[in-house]
């Protein structure tokens, strides 16, 4: 009798067992298909020429419009159909933060930037389609020579590392409507072993589209004492008759005279 | 009508200060006194109005406003404009502005039209309210003066002083005598230097050779002892101060009566310096507050002097192509934030800000006395003749163990006229006493002159000529507590000379009051 009763207790209990094991193996095979991770994520990396990469994604937000923000400048990108964002960005601060707004969250990386002095920086910052360009020439360089860097002949980072001159970084993008974008000048001030003046000026095209429209922005560059200050600009595209014309600005940013080392 | 209005103010707003001239009728605030006519302008204080009786200031803070041309005293945004030179209009002020700005809780907005039209907004950093537009147009220092002669500008920005032409058509309109001490002051010194390309083998000319040269006398660089090239001229435009202070004090000196044919003229100091440092064969006069990729030229005379122009040489007016920034004002009470801003531009704090923006501040420096040997060499070289042993003795010992400061007096050509420089000198070596920089120290003021005529009468006017610069300091050091002070004269003649005797502008430099501290 006491054994029928044990042996149906081992039966119950090894089906109640099997059944838990059923059941732990049956979520499990849930889980198993996995639900997708949405979360956005920023990482960032140091590299040379004080320098630093953001990789941003959004796995469940291709296309999204990512809103970066780095040391007073901002900029509006556009990630890819995997909702990931890859952008090399000229470190603007000793200890640099960088804040991307992805998603509806805002995201956060800060980075150290041992060879931060080395360098000196020009930012310029806009909003909208007018593409505003930093010229620099560097040393007397003419138009369209070597020294001369602009978007369209920006320079290397490995440039400026090798203390041959500077280079521009063109952040954001410029098919959308109302984005920010930026431009940012780097220039070697701490290796170089030339003297002499880097003429800086801003440049636009007046076109059907920016003709007669105002671009506001602003310029970071040496205050009168020497430290980085920032200046609100408003700049007048000309009227439609000057379709074609190349507004320049040559007293905008300030020339950056260089002592050698 | 409104459209019209606004589109018309903006384009004022631009292009002056006036305000559109419209009746207003100002009541003293018990009644008792009104006053009715155009207001030609409201500065935040005061209300300018064209009445019956001529034009009247009134203080704004005694009157109430009625009429359709009453200003809107709570939006009221001071503007002001300033035209003239783009040497100094381009980096210098707008750096100056930016520093006022942040050291009084303005933030800054530049409103860009093009490089020589543009304004700036200050706001107060706590409301945003906006407090004042400040214009600027900047052509040339001729351009400058007509639009403040025309009262289209409130300041002047000049790289020359005005012209007695000037001067008159200024009296004849509303705008009094732009020649008096108080509507000019110097905001910084600049200097006009020969500049030549890096790979240029020539470092220093001869003053007469560089009229020669722009006078198309001399035209290869063999000449010069280089190489047998023809030289390449550059100059700024015939309008600019540059070009104008060139012919005065270099052209003019040596008699040469018109400028070679073939000279590239350009409308920018850029412009200029960048075409020269890309050709080996160029020459060119600019400025040295941005001489860019090119190097400049020390300055010699017939006698062997070599002068290069530094910041110390400039300050102390040794070198002889210094040009003086001079900002000229109206005869009127300009705006509160004006005032506040030519305070600051004078003040010690702004200094640091000219000196950065590539200019030279005057601001009185000590040159120690161990630093000027190359000096007393050369008195030592020159003497014999009528300066003796004795006398180099004498004024070795008597400058030993002091420093020169930077703050030298000279005069203007052969006269006992201070020059613009000098004059401002005096203002700023009286603000340095009243300040106290100077307590329980020993001023010496030094004279020296040139070498025409017998050494003892030049040491008979060097000493008359230290006296008048020491009396006139102390005059114009009001608070200064005459116990605190002692302001000593010497006197040496042509003892020490610093440039060549041979040619008037080297007479010019020689004849000068030195100030040494000790």
């Amino acid at each position: 009798m006491v054994g029928n009763l044990k042996r149906t207790c081992a039966k119950v209990v090894s089906a109640l067992v099997m059944a838990l094991v059923v059941l732990v193996g049956a979520s499990h095979f849930a889980n198993a298909a996995p639900a997708p991770d949405c979360t956005p994520r920023l990482t960032s990396a140091l590299m040379p020429g004080a320098m630093v990469r953001l990789s941003a994604t959004a796995p469940c937000a291709p296309g999204a419009l990512v809103k970066l923000r780095h040391g007073g400048v901002l900029f509006d990108m556009v990630a890819d159909a995997a909702g990931r964002l890859d952008v090399d960005i000229p470190a603007l601060s000793e200890i640099a933060v960088f804040e991307a707004e992805i998603s509806g969250q805002t995201l956060r990386t800060t980075v150290a930037i041992p060879d931060f002095d080395t360098y000196q920086r020009i930012t310029l910052q806009w909003q909208g389609q007018t593409g505003l360009q930093i010229h620099a020439r560097e040393f007397g360089a003419t138009h369209g020579s070597d020294g001369h860097i602009w978007v369209d002949a920006p320079g290397t980072a490995q440039r400026a590392i090798r203390a041959r001159g500077g280079f521009i970084t063109r952040l954001g993008d410029d098919t959308l409507q109302d984005g920010h974008s930026a431009e940012i000048y780097v220039f070697p001030t701490e290796m170089t072993l030339r003297t002499g003046t880097i003429r800086l000026s801003v440049q636009t095209m007046v076109d059907a589209y920016t003709c007669g429209t105002t671009v506001h922005g602003h310029a970071m560059q040496p205050g009168g004492d020497g430290k980085m200050a920032q200046t609100a600009l408003t700049v007048e595209i000309p009227a439609c008759d000057a379709i074609g014309d190349i507004l320049v600005l040559n007293n905008l940013l300030r020339d950056m005279k260089i002592a050698a080392n | 009508m409104m459209i019209l209005r606004a589109a018309i103010t903006a384009v004022l707003f631009f292009f002056g200060t006036t305000l559109w001239a419209e009746d207003v009728t100002l009541t003293s605030r018990d009644g008792s006194v009104e006053v009715s006519g155009n207001l030609l302008g409201y500065d935040g204080e005061f209300f300018r109005v064209d009445t019956e009786f001529g034009i009247l200031t009134l203080d704004g803070s005694g009157v109430i406003c009625t009429g359709p041309g009453c200003p809107n005293l709570t939006a009221y945004v001071a503007e002001f404009t300033l035209s003239g030179a783009p040497s100094m209009g381009a980096v210098l002020i707008p750096s100056l502005l930016e520093s006022f700005a942040a050291r009084n809780g303005f933030a800054l907005r530049r409103v860009t039209q093009s490089d020589e039209r543009f304004l700036y907004e200050l706001s107060e950093r706590a409301t945003g309210k906006v407090s004042a537009r400040i214009g600027f147009r900047l052509n040339s220092s001729d351009e400058g003066f007509a639009d403040l002669i025309a009262e289209e500008a409130d300041i002047a920005l000049s790289l020359r002083e005005v012209t007695a032409q000037e001067a008159a058509i200024a009296r004849t309109g509303d705008l009094g005598d732009l020649t008096a001490p108080g509507r000019s002051r110097i905001l910084a010194l600049d200097a006009l230097v020969p500049l030549t390309a890096l790979s240029n083998p020539i470092k220093q000319i001869d003053m007469a050779d560089l009229a020669a040269i722009f006078a198309g006398e001399l035209t290869t660089w063999d000449d010069l002892g280089g190489a047998q090239e023809p030289i390449v001229l550059h100059l700024r435009d015939e309008n600019s101060g540059l070009s104008q202070t060139f012919q005065n004090k270099v052209l003019a000196e040596y008699g040469k009566a018109g400028v070679a044919a073939d000279i590239t003229r350009h409308a920018t100091n850029e412009s200029l310096v960048d075409a020269v440092a890309r050709d080996p064969f160029a020459i060119g006069m600019g400025s040295f507050s941005d001489i860019g990729n090119t190097v400049s030229l020390a300055v010699t005379g017939p006698c062997g002097f070599v002068t290069a122009a530094t910041t110390t040489t400039i300050k102390t007016e040794d070198y002889p192509l210094t040009a003086p920034l001079f900002v000229y004002l109206p005869p009127r009470r300009l705006p509160r934030i004006a005032r506040e801003f030519l305070h600051y531009i004078g003040s010690p704090a702004a200094q640091p800000v000219i000196r950065r923006a590539g200019f030279v501040d005057q601001f009185p420096a000590a040159i120690p006395f161990e630093n000027q040997g190359a000096r007393f060499a050369n008195a030592i070289d020159r003497a014999g003749g009528e300066i003796d042993l004795s006398e180099l003795q004498r004024l070795v010992r008597t400058l030993s163990g002091h420093s020169r400061l930077t703050v030298t007096y000279r005069f203007e050509g052969g006269s006992t006229e201070l020059d613009a420089q000098s004059r401002s000198n005096v203002a700023l070596l009286a603000e340095a006493l009243e300040r106290g920089v100077f307590d329980d120290r020993t001023l010496v003021f030094v004279g020296f002159s040139d070498g025409e005529g017998p050494a003892s009468i030049n040491r008979r006017i060097s000493r008359t000529r230290a006296r008048a610069v020491r009396d006139a300091v102390r005059a114009a050091a009001h608070t200064v507590d005459p116990a605190r002070l002692t302001l000593r004269t010497e006197a040496f003649g042509e003892a020490m000379p610093m440039a060549c005797d041979e040619v008037e502008w080297g007479r010019g430099v020689n004849r000068r009051v030195e100030v040494w501290l000790k």
